[in-house]
C-alpha cells in the first residue's frame, strides 16, 4: 500500500522572534523559506515603541537632553550629544573648544564599549559562552573609564546643551588612558580568536554576503555599509572635534558577516589609538557655554555617526523654549533593508548571526 | 586557523578569581565623579524654589511653610541641574549610590514613593 504524499509547492513561510533566544530585544521577521534556504523575509517593528520624540513639546529643550540620551542604552552620550549640536546650530551657538574634544573622548569610548557589548553579544548567538564573557570582561574595563571621568557607566549624563557637564581633569584622562590598557590588550586577542577560530570562521565567512552595489542602493550605514567596500564615514564631516586630527576609515571589502566583524575589531583598535591622540591634545579652557531665552524659530538637523551607523537628528523650534518637533533616524533602521538583502539566499541556520553581525538597536529605532 | 585558540584564556580563567562580585554584600568603592544621588545641606538651604522648578524629573518637592526639601530617589535621575542652579550651594551630588531597597521594607509605603509627589526615600 502505498501513501500518498502531498506534494509541497511554494515556500514555507516562518514566524521568527519577536521572542528569540539570540535575540535581546524584539524583532519579527515573516521568513519565506525554499527547504533550509530563505528566500523573502519581511520585518516587522514596532513591539517597544514608547513615543519618546513627542515629549519634546513638554520639556524644555534643556532637559529633553535627558530624554534623549535614553532612546539608547548603549549609544547614550551620542543620543545626547547629537540632540545638543542640533539644538546649538539652532541657537548659532559655538561650543568651547576643551567642550568638543571631551565630546570626542566620550563618543569614541563609547564606540569602543558598544562594539565590545557586540562581540559579546555575537560570540554568544555563535554559542561560543566563553569568548562572549571574555568580552564582556574587558568592557568593564572600559565602562569605569566613562564612570571615572562622566559619573555613569551608561548613562554618561554629561552631554547638556552648550558644551559638558563635567570636566575630568587631564591627569584624571590619562589615567585611564592607562587604566584601559588591559583591556586593548585582551581585545587583540579575543579579536584573534573571532577572526581565526575554525568554528566562528565556519559560521561567519561567506555568510550573508551584501555587495557593494546593494549595500549602496540599499541605504546601509555605518559599519554594514564599510564592510561592503564603501568609504564612507559621517565623523569626516568634523562634528566635535573630528575635523582636527587624524583617524583613519576602516573599510572592508568582502561584504559578509567575517568583513562586518572585521571592521568593528579593527575600529575598536582605531577608537584606542583615537582617544590617545584626543587625551594627548585635549585643550583646556572652560566647558560650556550658557544658553538662555527661547531658540529662533527654525529648523536644525545634525548627523552623527553612532557604532551602528549614521544617525540623524532633526529639531524644529517654533520660538519658544519647548521644541516642535525632534526626529531621530536611526542606523538599524536604516540598516534594515540591507539586512533583508543580506538574508536571502542564507540557510535559516545562519539567520541569527546575520542579524546579529548588523548590530540591531530595536530599541533606537522605535524610540 | 586554529584549533581551540579560546583554551589559553580558559585555563587562565581556572586560576583567576572571579570577575564579578556578590553584590550588595560587597560593594565596590565608587570613583571620585560617579554620580551616586543629591545631598543636601539642610542648614544652609533657603526653600527658595530654584531646585524643584529647574528639576527635569519633577522629582524635588520643596515646602517653604513647613521648611522641607524631600526627592524622590526613584524619580531622580542625577543630572545635577538642581546642583548647577541652586544660589546657596547647599546641594551637591556625592558619589555614594542609594543602596539598594527591598520592598519588604516599604511595605504600606509603595505608592508614597511612586509619581511626582516627592517622598523622603531610605537616604542611606
Amino acid at each position: 500500500m502505498s501513501v500518498a504524499v502531498k506534494k509541497e509547492t511554494g515556500p514555507t513561510l516562518i514566524p521568527f522572534g519577536p521572542q528569540h533566544p539570540v535575540l535581546p530585544e524584539p524583532l519579527h521577521f515573516d521568513l519565506l523559506l525554499e527547504d533550509e534556504k530563505v528566500v523573502g523575509a519581511t520585518p516587522q517593528l514596532g513591539y517597544i515603541h514608547r513615543g519618546l520624540e513627542l515629549l519634546c513639546d513638554k520639556r524644555d529643550l534643556a532637559d529633553y537632553v535627558h530624554v534623549a540620551e535614553r532612546i539608547c542604552g548603549i549609544c547614550s552620550f551620542m543620543h545626547g550629544m547629537g540632540y545638543c549640536e542640533a539644538v546649538e546650530r539652532l541657537f548659532g551657538v559655538a561650543v568651547p573648544d576643551r567642550a568638543r574634544w571631551l565630546r570626542t573622548f566620550w563618543c569614541e569610548l563609547e564606540r569602543i564599549q558598544s562594539h565590545l557589548l557586540w562581540l559579546g553579544l555575537a560570540a554568544d548567538a555563535l554559542g561560543f559562552e566563553n569568548l562572549f564573557m571574555a568580552a564582556w570582561r574587558a568592557r568593564e574595563l572600559v565602562v569605569d573609564v566613562a564612570e571615572e571621568t562622566a559619573g555613569g557607566r551608561v548613562i554618561f549624563g554629561s552631554a547638556i546643551v552648550g558644551g559638558v557637564a563635567r570636566d575630568p581633569d587631564d591627569e584624571t584622562l590619562r589615567r585611564c588612558l592607562a587604566a584601559m590598557g588591559p583591556a586593548r590588550d585582551e581585545t587583540l586577542r579575543l579579536a584573534e580568536i573571532m577572526l581565526r577560530d575554525a568554528t566562528v570562521v565556519h559560521r561567519l565567512a561567506r555568510v550573508g554576503i551584501l555587495s557593494k552595489e546593494a549595500a549602496y542602493r540599499l541605504g546601509a550605514v555605518g559599519p554594514m555599509l564599510r564592510a561592503s567596500g564603501h568609504d564612507y564615514d559621517v565623523r569626516r564631516s568634523g562634528y566635535a572635534a573630528y575635523g582636527e586630527f587624524d583617524w583613519n576609515v576602516i573599510v572592508e571589502e568582502r561584504g559578509d558577516c567575517q568583513a562586518r566583524a572585521l571592521v568593528r575589531l579593527r575600529e575598536i583598535e582605531e577608537s584606542f589609538a583615537m582617544l590617545e591622540r584626543i587625551v594627548a591634545r585635549m585643550p583646556s579652557g572652560p566647558v560650556s557655554v550658557p544658553v538662555k531665552g527661547p531658540p529662533p524659530p527654525g529648523e536644525s538637523w545634525m548627523r552623527v555617526e553612532q557604532p551602528r551607523g549614521e544617525v540623524l537628528y532633526y529639531v524644529r523650534s517654533n520660538g519658544t523654549r519647548q521644541l516642535q518637533r525632534f526626529r531621530v533616524r536611526t542606523p538599524t533602521f536604516a540598516n534594515v533593508p540591507a539586512m533583508v538583502e543580506a538574508l536571502k539566499g542564507a540557510s535559516l541556520a545562519d539567520l541569527p548571526t546575520i542579524v546579529l553581525t548588523i548590530d540591531p538597536c530595536i530599541s533606537c529605532t522605535e524610540r | 586557523m586554529t584549533l581551540l585558540p579560546m583554551s589559553r584564556i580558559a585555563i587562565r580563567n581556572l586560576f583567576t578569581k572571579p570577575a564579578t562580585r556578590r553584590y550588595p554584600a560587597f560593594v565596590r568603592e565608587p570613583f571620585a565623579a560617579t554620580r551616586g544621588r543629591v545631598v543636601i545641606d539642610h542648614a544652609a538651604c533657603s526653600h527658595c524654589l530654584a531646585c524643584a522648578r529647574r528639576c527635569p524629573a519633577a522629582a524635588i518637592v520643596v515646602d517653604r511653610q513647613a521648611m522641607s526639601w524631600r526627592i524622590d530617589r526613584f524619580a531622580c535621575v542625577i543630572c545635577g541641574a538642581c546642583v548647577r542652579v541652586c544660589p546657596k550651594k547647599c546641594l551637591a551630588i556625592t558619589n555614594q549610590r542609594s543602596r539598594p531597597v527591598d520592598f519588604a521594607d516599604l511595605a504600606g509605603r509603595v505608592e508614597e514613593h511612586r509619581g511626582p509627589i516627592a517622598a523622603e526615600a531610605p537616604d542611606a
